[in-house]
Formats: structure tokens, sequence, C-alpha cells
């Protein structure tokens, strides 16, 4: 796979996006054979990847397994990328469909083990020395992952590029074939879903943070 | 129609909390790396290792809108057992392991005023439910359980503000930081009386487990780090109170 040329223009204080625009403007290009490595593009989406795996509603425990799914798919699947929406949201793509299927046989292995609950915490090894800060980001995380659980599939898959991820809702029209439009007024839909749950969540838990 | 500024701060904080961990990069990229270079050689050993990776994996599967409900589950059980079994249907399974958890909460809790929430309780679950009726119809049915029955799991007659929770351990943990052990413990005694059932309840107790080492109190310690560990043997902090002032079981007196 060639390496494509690195041509956007960089803002100086915003490396990660830089990288992104990066690949944006390469996969703009008509050759679909045009794209980055496969490392370069691993080591861009990761963590993107891992964070759409988990608001698509994979657990914690979950979530690097499938991720390395969603990327042994993509390296499968490279070929088939023909540039007409973005690497990333191809790739979101690939990760929504990867998701599901973990869903399904997620769904399946509960029902053959009788839904035990065992294991269904996780550790997540504790990183800082702050338990707390911790705990209020561990906090945020549940909260919004809770509520983009509870939203219906379209609305939330647009609100979380949209919103969640700043994709110009113009590259969301082209990489799920929708209209501009239509594009807007889901989001629009999918922020008032977003409040209401967000509201009610609040209201029942005294989620007061600000 | 804009998000909120609190709705973006919650956006905002999460988001630090979202990306995966050092470890977990390194360990994925690995994987990943592994796979796709062995994989177009040798594809047996790339299936092989996809089905356990998908075994492992499958065995703790469980969505984050599940361990939600487990959480309002303990939460609501703790207000009544009206709420328990009103939102039994989504997830039966839990209220059995969960049970056990919330006798031991009892003991460690000195819960001022535990059974007057309970009328509350089936007040917010028939409010949600007649309000939210798309919350119970929302596709991939084992992970929208959560939410669906998260909002209505706190019978608490007040919110208890997560703010103010976290102001009250920062500070006894900045005690203890600061080399007073005792003044933490005496704060966090504030937070039990203040959040008996707050949100935070867990760290109080992993915070109280730090400060009673700190303090000299081994034997205290380890019977505190006995019961946050019965109680919430997958937490994240769990690693750190076993391993608090004792040797890596704290089961041993």
């Amino acid at each position: 796979m060639a390496r494509a040329s690195r041509t956007a223009v960089h803002s100086e204080d915003e490396p990660s996006r830089l990288r992104a625009s990066d690949v944006r403007e390469a996969t703009r290009v008509e050759n679909p054979a045009d794209v980055p490595s496969f490392d370069a593009i691993y080591d861009q989406h990761v963590d993107f990847v891992y964070r759409s795996v988990r608001r698509l509603g994979v657990a914690e425990e979950a979530a690097e397994d499938v991720t390395q799914e969603v990327f042994i798919t993509v390296h499968r699947k490279l070929d088939t990328f023909e540039g007409r929406s973005s690497l990333k949201t191809w790739i979101f793509g690939v990760a929504h469909g990867v998701v599901r299927n973990h869903r399904r046989s997620a769904k399946r292995a509960r029902e053959r083990d009788g839904g035990s609950t065992e294991d269904m915490e996780i550790a997540d090894p504790i990183t800082g020395n702050d338990p707390l800060r911790q705990a209020e980001r561990s906090e945020a995380v549940q909260i919004l992952h809770a509520v983009l659980d509870a939203m219906d599939e379209d609305k939330r898959e647009v609100f979380l590029l949209a919103d969640l991820e700043k994709v110009p809702p113009a590259e969301i029209a082209s990489f799920k074939g929708m209209k501009l439009f239509t594009v807007y007024s889901r989001l629009r839909a999918a922020r008032a879903q977003f409040k209401k749950l967000a509201s009610r969540y609040r209201t029942t838990h005294g989620w007061r943070m600000s | 129609m804009d998000l909120s500024p609190d709705e973006l701060d919650l956006i905002a904080i999460a988001r630090e909390g979202e990306d995966p961990s050092q470890a977990a990069r390194k360990r994925m990229r690995a994987n990943v790396m592994t796979r796709v270079g062995v994989g177009a050689a040798a594809g047996a050993t790339v299936a092989t290792t996809t089905a356990a990776a998908q075994a492992s994996s499958s065995a703790v599967v469980l969505s984050i809108g599940t361990k939600l409900t487990l959480g309002a589950v303990v939460l609501g059980a703790l207000g009544g057992g009206g709420y328990v079994a009103a939102t039994s249907s989504p997830a039966p399974p839990p209220l059995a392991v969960v049970a056990p958890r919330i006798l031991d909460l009892t003991h460690e809790v000195d819960m001022p005023q535990p059974p007057a929430t309970e009328p509350k309780a089936t007040e917010v679950v028939q409010q949600a439910e007649a309000s939210e009726p798309e919350a119970s119809v929302v596709p991939a049915a084992p992970s929208a359980s959560g939410p669906a029955a998260g909002p209505a799991a706190a019978p608490k007659s007040k919110p208890s503000s997560i703010k103010d929770e976290l102001a009250l351990l920062r500070e006894a943990q900045q005690r203890l930081n600061g080399g007073n052990p005792d003044e933490a413990l005496s704060m966090l005694e504030d937070h039990q009386r203040s959040h008996p059932d707050g949100r935070l309840k867990q760290e109080r107790m992993a915070v109280r487990v730090f400060a009673l080492c700190g303090a000299g109190r081994r034997a205290e310690a380890r019977a505190a780090a006995r019961r946050f560990l019965a109680e919430a043997p997958n937490s994240p902090l769990a690693p750190r109170v076993a391993r608090a002032c004792t040797e890596p079981t704290p089961e041993s007196p």
C-alpha cells in the first residue's frame, strides 16, 4: 500500500487533529490505492475506534478485543475503501458492523451462560494517584455511555460522530449516503433525545457536576 | 438546538476517561500487528487467536448499560424491595448476585433512615415508565435495559450532589496526603453521615482503608479492606485496596 502524500495544511497547536486532517485530505484523492499504510491508519485511529466501540455499547472488558477485531477487518477490507467518505468515517462504519456482530455473540454467550454477572464489572487499574479524579471521570463515562445506550441507534450514530468526534455534517452525509438536510435534522433529534435522557439521569441520580 | 454547558461538561469530563490506557494501547497494537503480519502467511493461527480472543471476551461480556443496572439495583434495593421487584424484568440474574452485597452494605453503613424512601422508589419507576416509553423500545435489548432502569434507580429523598461528595472526599484525601490520617478519617465520617448511600461510597471506603493504614490502625484497615473487597471486588480501586498496608491476601487476619 502506498503511503499517501501529506499535503494538508497543519495547525501548530493540534497535532492529533493535524494527522486526522492529513488522512481526510489523503482520502479525497481519486486513486483508492493512495490510502496511508495500515500502521499509520492504526496509530491514527486506534483511540477513536476504542472510544467509538465503547460508546456503541461494548463493555470495557471487551473493548480491547473488539477494537482489535475492527482493525483486523479494516486490514482485510482496506482494498475496498473507495474514498467516497473519509477514512475516519469508513473505519467507523467497519467498527459499527463489528460491534453489531459482537453484540449478537455476546447476547448468545449470556444466554448460554445463564446470564452470570460475576465478571460484569471489571477492574480498570488506577493509573493516576488520585482515585477521586478517576472516580469523577469514570462517573462521567458511565453516565455518557448510559445515555448513549438509551438513544435510538440512528440518532446515536450521528450524535456520536458530529458532537463527540466533531466530524463535519457534510462528511457524515457522504458516509451515510444521506442528504445534508437529513443529517442536520437527525442531529437535531439526536440532541433533543440526548438532552432528555441526560436530564432525566441528572434529576434522578443527582448528577450536578459542573 | 445546542447542548447546554452542563452537557458539554459531561462530555468533556467523560472524554478524559474514554481513551484506552497506555497498557491497553500497547497490548492491542502488538496483537493487531502480529495478527495482520502473521495472518497473511498463516491464516490458521489467526483463526485460532481470534476464536480464543472471542471466547475469552464473551465470557465476561456485558454492556455498560447492564453494569449500570447492577449499580442501579444496588441503590434501589437500599431504598426498598419494591424497586427491585419493579425493575427485575430486564435483567433478572443480577439480583441474586446483588442481594448478599446489599446485606454487607447495610452492615458497613450506618444508615439514618433506610426505609423512608420505599414508596418513592415505586413512584419513580412508574413515572419513568409513563413518561419515557421510548426507552423500553430501544433496539439492542441487553444494553438498553441499563439506562431504562437507571434513572428510576435513585430512590433517595434528596439526590446527593456528586460535587459535594467529591469535595468532601478530596478534602479527606488531601489531609491524608498531607500526613493527617486522623483528620482524613474524621472527614470520611462526615461523608458517611452526610452521604450514607452516596454515589461515591466505594471511594469513601477505599480512602478510609488508606487512612486507617496511614494512622497505623492496621487491623482495622485490613478489616475495612476486606469489607470493601467483599462488596466491590471488581471496583477499579480494588487492587489498591487489596495491597493497602497488607500482603497481597488481605483475607488473612
